[in-house]
């Protein structure tokens, strides 16, 4: 498959490393050559200086014949309308965007752009890890609306029918 | 009328002066507190909010549920498409926007078929300018995307017969027309009319034609249009 990545930061680049690992063709657009450092010596993908809100940048990236788009450029504002003109202008089936500010993530979601928000994500993480919560997040989908919780079965409750079992 | 800005710079601040004189009521959003204090000394009364006005907190507290009018001008066109996006959420307004790059006009236009926004693009007058100055002696047919619709597979496009034009002084039947493509207008300057052609109908050397045209096909009718290169000059 092949996956457009706007913005060459700490989660564009790790990302683009771990699709390129995949074996996907992976192409990362950055306004900073600079950035593309990140992707390490390894990267096997291509590069594309320019800012991912320009038609012609993305077109020159390959976004007419993308599978798969994020964006992850520090801008929320930024990161929606590439992911707005991926979707309207290049027909792009899944494309994914990080957005920091919750409510404006909730919004974007009803425009039918997939949505990522590690704020809320990463503050639950925090707090479970914080309160030494007896369970550990295994996974979380639905972009962090659902988590899947491991626990181990201890004295206090073993015996005990399941709705007998104090849970979250 | 209430009208909101979001962006206090100098295309706000004119704007905002001259609202005023006119009697409308005018808040303006503006991110820097700097700004804000130079535009209310400019108009001389307190206009200004201080914040994001992409930030929906903001917006909310401006007013934006009961202005009539939200403008979002300010220089990054990323900011005025979350502002309208609000705005389109949060109110019923009419909403114009700024765009720097005139090719993200096409993302503005689609996002409200219903009540689209008006979007205004210096860059885009400025060409569309020099175009008609330039192009009254250049060969190529000048294309202009002027609207898209149809989740953005049909177009209407804007395009000019050059001089040199295998099409000019043919009748619109006699033209080999790319197939999902439809011409609905012609502009002609010298009768400064709309003509709503039909067959018969005589292409003139400058006739801007107005078409709608389904997936890509607008440069195939470009190449309808164009002077043939051993033709140039």
């Amino acid at each position: 498959m092949r996956y457009l990545i706007v913005g060459c930061g700490r989660v564009g680049s790790a990302l683009a490393k771990l699709l390129d690992a995949d074996g996907h063709e992976v192409i990362v657009v950055d306004e900073n050559p600079t950035a593309f450092k990140r992707l390490g010596t390894n990267f096997r993908g291509h590069v594309v200086v320019g800012t991912g809100i320009d038609y012609d940048v993305l077109k020159r990236a390959g976004a007419q014949t993308a599978d798969g788009f994020v964006a992850v450029t520090d801008g929320d504002n930024r990161n929606i309308m590439a992911a707005l003109i991926a979707q309207r202008m290049f027909k792009i089936k899944r494309v994914v965007c990080r957005i920091y500010d919750p409510p404006r993530g909730q919004m974007y979601r009803e425009l039918g752009i997939q949505t990522v928000v590690p704020t809320t994500v990463g503050a639950k993480l925090i707090r479970d890890t914080l309160m030494q919560a007896p369970w550990d997040p295994v996974h979380t989908f639905d972009f962090g609306k659902v988590t899947s919780l491991s626990a181990t079965v201890d004295a206090g409750s073993a015996g005990k029918s399941i709705g007998e079992i104090e849970r979250p | 009328m209430f009208i909101l800005i979001v962006g206090g710079g100098k295309v706000g601040s004119y704007l905002t002066r001259a609202l005023i004189q006119q009697n409308h009521e005018v808040v303006v959003v503006e991110k820097y507190d700097k700004k804000a204090k130079a535009l209310d000394a400019l108009i001389d009364r307190q206009v200004t909010m201080v914040g994001d006005g992409a930030d929906p907190t903001v917006l909310e507290a401006a007013g934006v549920a009961r202005a009539d009018v939200v403008v979002a001008d300010t220089g990054d066109d990323e900011d005025n498409l979350v502002v309208v996006l609000l705005t389109k959420k949060k109110s019923k307004a009419r909403c114009i926007a700024r765009v720097n790059n005139p090719r993200n006009r096409l993302i503005f236009d689609s996002l409200d078929p219903v009540d689209p926004v008006i979007v205004i693009s210096s860059t885009e007058i400025i060409l569309d300018v020099l175009n008609e100055q330039v192009n009254a002696a250049s060969y190529t047919a000048a294309l202009e995307t002027m609207h898209l619709f149809g989740r953005g597979n049909l177009s209407l496009v804007r395009l000019s017969v050059p001089a040199g034009s295998p099409a000019a002084d043919k009748s619109l039947c006699d033209l080999t027309m790319p197939r999902n493509s439809v011409i609905v207008a012609i502009e002609r300057d010298n009768d400064d009319s709309i003509v709503i052609p039909t067959g018969d109908t005589q292409l003139r050397v400058g006739d801007r034609i107005v078409a709608v045209v389904k997936n890509g096909a607008a440069e195939k009718l470009q190449a309808v249009f164009n002077a043939p290169a051993g033709s140039r000059a």
